[in-house]
């Protein structure tokens, strides 16, 4: 039975039908990704904000560069070009996790502590020069 | 007197050639064979098979595609979250 499933299914699905497939579940995931991002930018400068720090601005432009090619993968004419356009998408948003983490890696529990104290005053700040909203 | 770049690279071109004649001589006389015939009819038997791998690929991307959408739903709605507190702690002050 299962083999003839996979006749079936291999039967039933062309090259064609595969890159139509393709471009649909690539603008699915960029969909996600561009989400994703920028949701996380927002979540960083949140946390920036609390914590009184220059919020990321360069970041949202490398994400709203990455948007322009969006509209190209749905009309990219074969494999090789969907994986190119992709690359131009996706490899940003990933560099640009990795920045916001590698950035935000201590602002970031500081900040919710801060958030989640009552009096708002959180962890004291280490830094010389920091604002410090308890003292 | 034969100049010294054609005397360095000559055996190589010589090589190129024969391979190149050599090759395609062999591939005009492989397309007439029954071996190649039976290779070829195997691949074709073979490619439902493979096509059923592009359909597990395929089924594995929706699966992907649905963490990363879980992934953002989580993050607005964590942001959502973190912003209100944010809002109330700046009140109270």
């Amino acid at each position: 039975m299962m083999q003839d499933a996979i006749l079936w299914l291999g039967k039933h699905f062309s090259a064609e039908q595969y890159l139509y497939y393709t471009r649909i579940q690539c603008l699915a995931w960029t969909a996600a990704d561009l989400v994703l991002v920028f949701y996380l930018l927002r979540l960083a400068n949140l946390a920036r904000r609390i914590l009184d720090y220059r919020p990321h601005r360069l970041s949202y432009a490398v994400l709203a560069a990455t948007v322009s090619f969006v509209p190209f993968i749905a009309s990219a004419g074969t494999g090789g070009l969907i994986f190119a356009l992709e690359l131009l998408v996706t490899a940003p948003h990933f560099l640009i996790i990795l920045y916001v983490i590698v950035a935000d890696f201590r602002s970031f529990p500081r900040a919710l502590s801060r958030l989640l104290t009552p009096t708002g005053a959180g962890e004291a700040p280490d830094e010389p020069g920091a604002p410090c909203p308890g003292c | 007197m034969r100049p010294a770049w054609f005397r360095d690279t000559s055996p190589w071109l010589l090589c190129v050639l024969f391979l190149t004649l050599y090759s395609s001589q062999a591939a005009a006389q492989a397309a007439e064979t029954p071996l190649l015939a039976a290779l070829q009819h195997a691949a074709h038997q073979d490619a439902p098979y493979r096509q059923a791998v592009y359909v597990y690929l395929r089924l594995a991307g929706l699966f992907w595609i649905a963490v990363e959408w879980i992934a953002a739903v989580l993050l607005w709605r964590g942001y959502r979250l973190l912003a209100a507190a944010a809002r109330r702690l700046e009140e109270k002050r």
